[in-house]
């Protein structure tokens, strides 16, 4: 009428004999090769059981909690660093007070540099010419450096100032 | 008297070392410019002094001797000073150093040597107040060849 015992009666066998129907439990009893495979499982299935017990059973209220507090400090995180780079938009009144205050003493800093600035020579230790004297300087008698551009005139300069000396003799004085 | 007095520059001038008889032409630039110069003092003493031609005359080797040495202090200056540079820019010895600041301020001592030196031998020869214009001579002198000087290196400023 019916065969050995298929792989759900196996299954159903596991649980406990009682939970065959009295057909197959009687096959089972019968049927050596049936028996020899249920053997062969239940070793089996005696081993697995024991893992199962061997592996404790995960605290989920612990796991539940700490997958709550993970995801609360993302959120936390992520909130700080919108507001790092959208917190002075956010709050414009001392936001925009200090960046005003930034520009406007950036500004006065620029003016003081630009006003007092003295461009230095930058060759003065390799130019060999003197700067010339003002013509205000006020000394008590002869002008020190004078002479010393005298001596320091080109051919051309040379040519020129005797010309110039000539003729200041020669024509009005300009006083 | 006026004549006799440009004749005797003249010929005190014709007489001097530094105005030679020899052409412009054949003279050193740097001389022919020194000759001019002295020429300028000349003239602008001449005009400002107010002084008789024998006091003139007395004064006069006396001014080119004056104008003549401040070339020569003025050409050992911009030599001491050139040599102070190179030493610097060179990263020269403390001696080298110390040879070219003695220059340099053997120079500058003699520039004031030279006035004093001036004044010293043209002062017996004038009055008070004659000594007052002499020194205003020297600044004055001095003032309208630093115009002069500064119209010929820079021709657009004018004067």
């Amino acid at each position: 009428m019916f065969g050995h015992l298929k792989a759900t009666d196996f299954i159903r066998l596991t649980e406990g004999i009682d939970h065959l129907p009295a057909k197959r439990r009687s096959h089972l009893e019968a049927c050596a090769r049936c028996r020899a495979a249920w053997m062969s499982l239940e070793s089996l299935h005696t081993e697995v059981s024991s893992i199962d017990d061997e592996v404790p059973e995960p605290d989920w209220e612990e796991f539940r909690s700490s997958v709550r507090d993970r995801l609360l400090s993302r959120s936390i995180q992520r909130e700080t660093a919108v507001r790092r780079w959208t917190g002075w938009a956010i709050r414009p009144a001392a936001a925009w007070a200090l960046s005003l205050l930034f520009v406007a003493g950036l500004a006065v800093l620029t003016v003081l540099w630009n006003s007092g600035k003295v461009v230095p020579s930058s060759n003065s230790f390799e130019t060999p010419v003197l700067e010339p004297a003002a013509e205000t300087t006020i000394e008590a008698g002869p002008e020190r450096a004078l002479f010393d551009e005298l001596v320091q005139l080109g051919d051309d300069e040379q040519q020129q100032l005797r010309q110039v000396l000539e003729a200041s003799q020669k024509g009005p004085r300009q006083k | 008297m006026k004549k006799l007095v440009a004749a005797f520059i003249a010929l005190q001038v014709a007489g001097t070392p530094v105005f030679s008889q020899q052409r412009p032409q054949q003279r050193p630039a740097r001389r022919v410019l020194q000759d001019a110069v002295l020429g300028f003092y000349v003239s602008e003493f001449q005009q400002q002094a107010e002084v008789s031609g024998e006091t003139f005359a007395k004064i006069l080797p006396f001014l080119q001797q004056f104008v003549q040495d401040r070339f020569e202090v003025s050409q050992r200056r911009i030599r001491a000073l050139n040599q102070l540079r190179q030493a610097i820019q060179r990263g020269g010895s403390d001696e080298d150093l110390k040879r070219a600041i003695r220059d340099f301020d053997a120079a500058d001592a003699d520039f004031q040597s030279n006035q004093e030196k001036f004044l010293s031998r043209v002062d017996p020869l004038l009055d008070a107040r004659q000594q007052a214009k002499l020194r205003i001579f020297q600044v004055m002198a001095d003032r309208r060849m630093r115009q002069l000087l500064t119209s010929v290196r820079n021709p657009n400023r004018g004067q």
